[in-house]
Parts: C-alpha cells; structure tokens; sequence
C-alpha cells in the first residue's frame, strides 16, 4: 500500500511523539515508532511504558496498515529532506519506502505484534484547562521535584482538582513549591501524581489552546488537537505538605527579586563545595548576602536593600537550593517570611497575581561561621 | 490444560506456586533457591505469567512471556556504568554504556528465545545500587492493567552491600499486586534480613532426561554429545553446557589414566596428570569445575567397574569404557570399589565447602586408590580418614 504526506508535517508529527522514545529500556522494540493507517488517518505512538506520545494526521491513501520502525532512522531521514510531497510505500512486516523526486529510503520494518500495547484503562474524569497555564505551572513548579527514588510518592508533581481550584505542589523535603489557582474550579476532588519524567516532557509539548483532560486510578491523559500524552501516575500517598507551611511568621523581610537573585547568583561560585551555603545576615534596611569557601579562600559579601520587620536575624541556605528557587520567580518584589534560623522559610510573591497564590518553602542550614 | 507446558522438572516447587494461585495468598517476597541452571528464573516468570492471565480483567489472551514484559522487573549483575568508574580508554562514556545496555538487551533478546540461556555480561560481577533504585521507581508507578508485577532478582547473591540494604525496605512492604522473587544458588550470601523476609523455595537439580531434552531442544546439542554431557552435569543447565565447551572424552581418558597410576604406585605419573589441573585452580579459586570433573570421573569409573561386575553393560554411565572395567576385574575381582568411592566422594564434598589445599586433595585421592589393591595402605589410609 502507499499514503503521499508532506515532509514536514510527518516530521513534525513525528518530532512531537520522539520524546517518548527509549534506547535505555530492556523491551527493545521500544526503539520504534508504531505507526498505523485507519480511514486515510496516520497515528504516530511512541511510549517507553510510563508515558505514551500519539500523533494523528490525515493522509492521502486507500489502504491501511500497521508498522513499527526504527524511530531515530526514520526521523533523520524526514528531518533531512527539504518541504516535499513523499510518496511511502509499505510492503507489509518488512520494509517502507519513501520516494520522492530526487531518490528513496528504504527502512526496515518490524512486526507489529512485538510491539508491547499501550496502556488501555478506563479514564472516567475528564476536564478542560488551557495549555499555556498548565506549562506555566509545570515550570514554575517541577524544578522541587525530588531525584531521589527512596522517597519514591515525591517523584512526581501532585496535581489537586477541587471546587476550590486547580493546585500544583512539588517537595523533594527540602523545598516546596505550591501553587493555586482559584478560578479554575471542579466540581471533582482528586489528587494525582504526575511522574517526573512527565512533567518535563509534557511541558515543552503542551501547547496553548485547550487540553482535555481525563484520568482514572492508574493514568492520566492530556489531549489537544494535535497530541495524546499519556502518563502512568504515581501510585503513592502524597506527603501532608500543608502541616509543613508555617500558619504564623514572626518575621517578614520584603526585597527586589532581581536585585537578590543577582547577588545570590553572583555569591554561587563562592559557595564551597562541601558547606554549600549562602547566608543572609539580614538588617532592618539591608541584607549582606555571603558565600565563602574558607579551604581555598574564595569569599563573597554583598549588600542588597530590603526592608525587615524585625531587629536582625542571621539564616543560612543552601546556595543551589536559594538560587534555583529566585529563578522560577518572575515578580518584582518578594516576601520572605521567617520564624527563626532554624525554622522553615517561605517565599511569596508580594503581590499574587490575580486569583493565584504561589508559595515556596525553604528549609534553613546550619550557619556555618 | 498444562499451566507448567514447557517447564522442565520441579514438581514440588510448581505444584507449591500452583496452590498460592488457587487460594490467592500469594507471598509478596519468595527465595528461590537451587543450583544454577535449573530454571528458577523462568519458574518465576511463568508464574507472573500465570497470575496475571487468571485474574485477566482486561481482554482474555495472556500476557506475553517475556522477561523484558512491562510487568516484570528483571534484574541480573550489571558491568560498573562509566560514570562511576574513572575513563581509561579514548571512548567517551556515553558509547561505552550503550555498548553495555545493547549487550543486556541482546542477552535478554536471547533469554526471551530461550529460558534456560544464562544471562552473562561482560565485567559482571554485581547487583549494583542504582538497580535497586531502580525498582523503587518500578514500584511506585501504578499498573492497573496488570493485576500482578513482578521484581525478579536472578542471582540475589550478587547484590552489594549498598543494594541490599536499600533492597530491604521494598521488601519488607511493596505495594499492593507486586511481588518479589529472588534467586539464588548461594543464599548464605545473602544478609539474614533479607533471607527472614521471603518464603524460601527450594529447587531441586534437573534429571538427566530432562538437561538432555533441554540441550536438545534450547541449545542444539546432538543426543549423543547430551548423552555424554549429562551423567556430569549435576542436574543443572548451567554445568552441562559448560561440560559441552571441553572434550570430555579427553577428561575421562585422563582421569582413567590417574587410577591407573595410582592403583599401579606410580605415582609420579599420577601427579603429573592431576598438576595441570592444581595449577589451573590455583589461578582461579573460583573455577572449581575442571576439577569437581576430573574427581567425580574417578568416582564414576569406581562405581561404573563395580556395577560392571554385576550387571554388565546395563547400567553403566562410562559406557565407551568397557574394555576397562573387563580387564580390571578379570584380574582384581574382588577389590573393594565402593568403599574407595565413598572415601572420594567425602573428599570431592569437603573440597565444595571448604579451602582445602589441592595437592593434598590429590594426595589422598591417589592413596585411596593405590590402598585398593594393597590392602597395607588401605589400612594406613582408614587410619588416617
């Protein structure tokens, strides 16, 4: 059978489903595009069997089929070729081949019944958000998500649907970030954990208009018009975040959000390798930020204004973990709420945008003279 | 319908993971334990299988046997990846690890093909950390569509310290539906915590009719050679085919030789013989397996010579070996064979549990064989024993 398809719409397609491809995984045929032809509709599916990328277009042809190719092969070969009509040509269980004006590609193809099926279990919720805001919160959030596998339920992002809005947290118990939206409503109450990996690949893929999405006990799917992305979802009890934010503050110190993060940027190659800290040694109108690396002699102060309800209160952090957090933080003016140097600090915007609340945890260290 | 169709041997232990299918309880952590080569990875996964296609909820066609399914977690000794190891070669790590994961795939390729195949890599010598987390993110991902998972261990023994420490806390409480088998043929290895915390399966070694049926149907040896092969195997996959590398008939030749001298007192040649193979121990203490050969060929010529005796040619294993057994026992019929047999097979089992010195192993060996025909030295020796 053969299909005619524009080069670079099939590269596109074929680029939005790559991410999900794996070399890393012991069920090889996981190298693969699975691509198949119903009703003149090419589907692209690729899946390393925790998340699941599947692309559709329409294509010109009378026939069907069902074919798993080398996925990187096939996607160079189309990458490479200038805005073309291809005519492909299958010849079933054993090769395609793609002609246009100026020569062919051969490319093998493999049975389509070593393919492993992709996850089909019932999703019966189903909900509508727009994509932009959910890739604003993937990335506002999933940078706390934890690496480390022996606390495996905070490996993922906990997406929470409820009457009172949308809320995104992320922890690896060091940091947290939690984020609410208020305007979007559900007349649900769920909690899911979304996998890191997910999380990361989701969000460069999302794209603006609105995203269908639906999930059930073991997966969650996001749909827009172009893309399927399907993800198996954490099956562990998320932590109790909210009994680890602070109900009451004794401090409060207001500063320029560029104005620190340039300082603690800056303080980054002074921080030592084994401490790892930046201190704040905060004042009624100013802070002196510092890093020092006492083995080898490096030694960073600066100065940055702020205003502190207090007298002074000195807090250390981990450098990586301060710098990281003032990064995915785009206001003008931040709250740093404190209790003591030992004590959890939290970070806010000191003004939230509209029907939003963003909240970001941060456990002090030790200061270390 | 067979549910064990394909799976050679282990009655008692099939029959066990048949019952926990029909009442349900199912031990979340199981040990199995045996010799190598006796299908104790491929036991596991038919019994994942098995589970997953009896409470099938989803479409009624079993789920594929396959040890890289998406249900199963299959872990064996892995080489160090290149970022824990410092470079010394002009390949950038990268290529180096995709040569390592391209080899396990092809191992598991081959395993896939044929369950009783050995998975072995190059540089392998342990059960490493990172595996084990691993599994942590096996565990944490829901799989509804499975009923069953499965995290298999193959030779648990190779897990490091750091593995098996943190392998204890999955063990103790997986998540609903998952379950742990580990395999081992050395479970002392392993940490006590980890032995308390599983149902232990004991397998048995394979018959000789079924690792010949095996080397047959998996490993395309002709029914002659598996005949050879098998009375020396052990009852395991893993010693047959090993047997299968060397020329056994060389072995025997060598091994008859030995008694001869021996039983003759001239033992300057009967050491001559046996040094290649002290020497070749020597270097490496691990590979004991030309030398468990060579010392049960001299057991099995004993017993072979004795049965000859009684029964002829009807029972014998060394069965090219006749001529020998006539012409020993025309002259020395009534030697005491079995008496020398059992004093070498004390010997061949001390030499599997302990660090015992081989020329002295050899010594002895050749003592017990020259006191059968002079029965001074058999009573020197019997004082000794």
């Amino acid at each position: 059978m053969k299909f005619t398809v524009n080069s670079k719409v099939l590269e596109r397609k074929l680029s939005k489903v790559y991410p999900a491809v794996t070399t890393k995984s012991s069920i090889t045929e996981l190298e693969n595009f699975l691509i198949e032809i119903k009703n003149g509709v090419l589907t692209v599916t690729a899946s390393d069997m925790e998340i699941f990328l599947k692309s559709s277009m329409n294509v010109d042809t009378d026939g069907e089929l069902v074919a798993v190719v080398k996925a990187k092969q096939l996607l160079d070969v189309v990458r490479g070729l200038d805005d073309i009509q291809l005519t492909i040509e299958y010849e079933r269980d054993s090769r395609l081949i793609i002609n246009y004006e100026k020569g062919k590609y051969t490319v093998p193809c493999e049975s389509s019944n070593a393919y492993p099926s992709t996850v089909a279990v019932e999703e019966e919720k189903e909900i509508e958000i727009e994509g932009a805001f959910l890739r604003e919160a993937f990335a506002q959030t999933s940078f706390a998500i934890s690496k480390e596998s022996i606390r495996p339920s905070m490996m993922g992002l906990l997406i929470e649907f409820s009457l009172d809005g949308i809320r995104f947290v992320a922890t690896d118990g060091h940091r947290m970030v939690r984020f609410t939206d208020k305007s979007r409503t559900f007349s649900t109450s769920e909690g899911k954990i979304l996998p890191e990996k997910a999380v990361n690949t989701f969000g460069k893929l999302l794209s603006d208009g609105l995203i269908n999405i639906s999930f059930g006990l073991s997966t969650i799917t996001f749909k827009s018009e172009e893309l399927e992305m399907r993800s198996r979802l954490i099956n562990q009890k998320f932590p109790d975040y909210n009994s680890v934010i602070p109900v009451d503050y004794n401090f409060s110190m207001k500063v320029n959000r560029q104005e620190f993060h340039s300082a603690v940027k800056r303080m980054m190659p002074f921080v030592s390798n084994d401490i790892n800290q930046i201190k704040l040694d905060i004042g009624k109108d100013f802070v002196v930020v510092s890093a020092s690396d006492t083995e080898k002699g490096f030694e960073g102060t600066e100065r940055v204004n702020c205003e502190f309800t207090g007298d002074s209160l000195v807090i250390a952090f981990k450098g990586q973990y301060l710098n990281e957090v003032l990064s995915h933080l785009n206001h003008d003016s931040i709250l740093l709420k404190l209790i003591s140097p030992s004590k959890a600090c939290t970070i806010e915007p000191e003004v939230q945008q509209e029907s939003q609340d963003l909240l970001i945890l941060l456990m002090p260290i030790r200061t270390v003279n | 319908m067979d549910i064990w169709h394909g799976v050679f041997g282990q009655q008692k232990v099939k029959s066990i993971l048949a019952g926990f299918t029909k009442t349900g309880k199912i031990p979340h952590a199981m040990l199995f334990t045996g010799e190598s080569g006796v299908g104790k990875d491929y036991i596991a996964l038919r019994f994942i299988s098995l589970l997953n296609a009896l409470t099938d909820t989803l479409d009624t066609q079993p789920k594929p046997v396959s040890f890289a399914a998406p249900f199963v977690k299959y872990i064996v000794a892995y080489p160090t990846l290149k970022e824990e190891a410092k470079s010394d070669s002009d390949l950038p790590n990268s290529t180096k690890n995709e040569k390592i994961h391209k080899q396990f795939q092809e191992q598991i390729k081959e395993k896939n093909g044929n369950p009783y195949h050995k998975i072995r890599m190059d540089n392998a010598k342990e059960i490493r950390l990172f595996q084990i987390k691993e599994i942590t993110q096996f565990l944490s991902l829901h799989y509804q569509e499975y009923p069953y998972k499965l995290v298999l261990i193959s030779d648990a023994d190779k897990m490091n310290e750091p593995a098996q420490n943190a392998l204890l806390k999955n063990l103790e409480e997986p998540p609903e539906g998952f379950i742990f088998i580990l395999t081992s043929s050395a479970p002392m290895l392993l940490r006590e915590t980890i032995r308390s915390r599983c149902w232990h399966l004991p397998f048995e070694p394979l018959t000789d009719d079924d690792i010949s049926t095996i080397l047959q149907e998996y490993f395309d040896i002709s029914e002659d050679q598996a005949q050879i092969i098998t009375p020396f195997a052990g009852g395991s996959i893993s010693k047959a085919l090993d047997l299968s590398q060397i020329d056994i008939e060389n072995e025997i030749e060598a091994s008859i030789d030995f008694i001869r001298n021996s039983m003759a007192r001239k033992f300057y040649q009967a050491q001559k013989i046996a040094d290649p193979l002290i020497s070749e121990f020597s270097k490496n203490k691990a590979n004991s397996f030309k030398l468990d050969l060579f010392v049960q060929l001299i057991i099995t010529w004993l017993r072979d010579c004795e049965a000859y005796r009684s029964s002829g040619n009807a029972f014998l294993i060394l069965k090219g070996h006749s001529q020998s057994f006539e012409k020993f026992n025309a002259k020395y019929g009534s030697a005491d064979l079995i008496s020398a047999s059992e004093k070498i097979e004390m010997i061949k089992y001390r030499l599997s549990e302990n660090n015992l010195n081989t020329s002295n192993v050899f010594s002895s060996i050749m003592m017990i064989l020259a006191g059968v025909l002079e029965p001074k030295i058999a009573k020197v020796l019997n004082y000794n024993l």
